[in-house]
């Protein structure tokens, strides 16, 4: 904190010295990275039914012994540091984020409860339900670990994503990205199969590092190992 | 100004030392009684707790940087007979907002075996943000070659240097009786 602090000082000292001597013409300006901020959109108004049917699911699911769905709902009460399914929810809508993950196989299922959520986090398998991912309007930002997906073509469908991280994945082709107009971060951790090979294939095909998108660009230069 | 300005912070700057962390756990290396590992994941607060570790890297400037920081518990998926189990944990000390690293732990008879460590990716898209925020709000002219050095300081240095060493310091706390 205190390095911060002196930091903050010298800018603060260096901003007052400059600012008679410094006319806007010879101020450097400053430079925008190559693509614009990604367009935001609003946020969803969220349906006051979709509450009550989250806590009837959730109960239920927890009144349940010994199945993924009860991990998944617990889960889901232990990242939002709540006791009750409807404090969850409350958490999960003014955050506008939610975290799904057991590391075992991940009923998307209750997505359809949020549809407004706009971060997301998932950890483990999915079981094939892609489309109530889809649905995600709004979703700017997710975050994928340990998944079984291997083809992110279906991101394609989310207009808004902005930033992304898959870890612990198969991805075999990060291609489909460069269609999201709005990705501006991207990143992965490199999965090597049972053999030790990246299931990434270090090409052009797979990683391309002369896509229109920067954030792709930038990660397949690193996973490639081009400066 | 731009040249003076990084020139006095680089000089008020943070600096440390770069030791790259040598001593990471890899993939299928670490392998865990099922029953010890269940009983961690059960009260993690209390068996496993805070961890907190010191790790080093050379940042956007190229100067030696070095941190302290503590990751918590946060959640753990150990259900008895499951194939796979993940254990959460998050940053909670330091510079820069929480970051989560997730260890992931596959069934081998009646053990299990460290498969996988993610946190790096994650890390990225937290600390190049609040990176650029951070020198955006002291009014630093940013360049895009600045933006880009932070951007992939987080990338290369940063991230990588921070995960293995919490990652190493965690699972050295999770393997300890």
């Amino acid at each position: 904190m205190k390095k911060i602090f002196l930091s903050g000082l010298a800018a603060l000292a260096i901003s007052a010295c400059g600012s008679d001597d410094d006319g806007a013409s010879t101020r450097t300006p400053e430079l925008q990275s190559e693509e614009s901020p990604p367009v935001t959109p609003k946020h969803l108004k969220i349906d006051p039914t979709l509450k009550p049917k989250f806590v009837k699911a959730c109960e239920s699911a927890m009144a349940t012994e010994g199945t993924a769905v009860k991990r998944l709902y617990t889960t889901l009460l232990e990242t939002t540091s709540k006791a009750t399914c409807g404090a969850a929810f409350d958490v999960v809508a003014s955050k506008r984020a939610l975290s799904l993950g057991t590391g075992n196989t991940n009923s998307l299922a209750p997505l359809a409860f949020f549809p407004f959520v706009e971060r997301l986090e998932i950890v483990g398998p999915l079981a094939q339900e892609k489309a109530e991912l889809a649905k995600l309007k709004n979703l700017q930002v997710l975050s994928i670990s340990f998944s079984d997906v291997t083809d992110l073509t279906f991101l394609t469908s989310l207009p808004y994503l902005s930033k992304l991280a898959v870890a612990g994945t198969p991805v075999a082709n990060v291609a489909p990205l460069a269609k999201l107009e709005n990705l501006r971060s991207f990143a992965f951790e490199s999965l090597q199969n049972a053999t030790g090979k990246e299931t990434l294939p270090k090409d052009e095909a797979h990683c391309p590092v002369l896509s229109v998108r920067k954030a792709v660009n930038d990660a397949c230069k690193y996973h490639r190992g081009i400066k | 100004m731009n040249f003076s300005f990084f020139r006095i912070t680089r000089a008020l700057a943070l600096t440390g030392l770069f030791a790259p962390c040598t001593d990471v756990f890899a993939q299928n290396t670490l392998t865990i009684d099922g029953a010890q590992l269940q009983a961690k994941c059960n009260s993690m607060a209390t068996t496993i707790g805070p961890v907190t570790t010191s790790f080093s890297f050379m940042n956007w400037e190229n100067l030696e940087h070095k941190q302290d920081v503590t990751f918590v518990p946060l959640t753990a998926s150990c259900v008895t007979n499951q194939p796979q189990w993940v254990l959460q944990f998050e940053k909670r000390s330091g510079m820069a907002p929480p970051i989560k690293i997730r260890l992931k732990f596959d069934q081998q008879g009646t053990s299990y075996v460290l498969s996988g460590i993610a946190g790096k990716a994650d890390c990225y898209g937290v600390i190049s943000d609040w990176y650029l925020a951070y020198w955006r709000n002291q009014n630093a002219q940013l360049t895009r070659e600045h933006i880009e050095a932070m951007n992939t300081t987080a990338r290369t240095k940063w991230c990588p240097a921070m995960v293995d060493a919490a990652s190493t310091a965690i699972l050295k706390r999770i393997s300890t009786k």
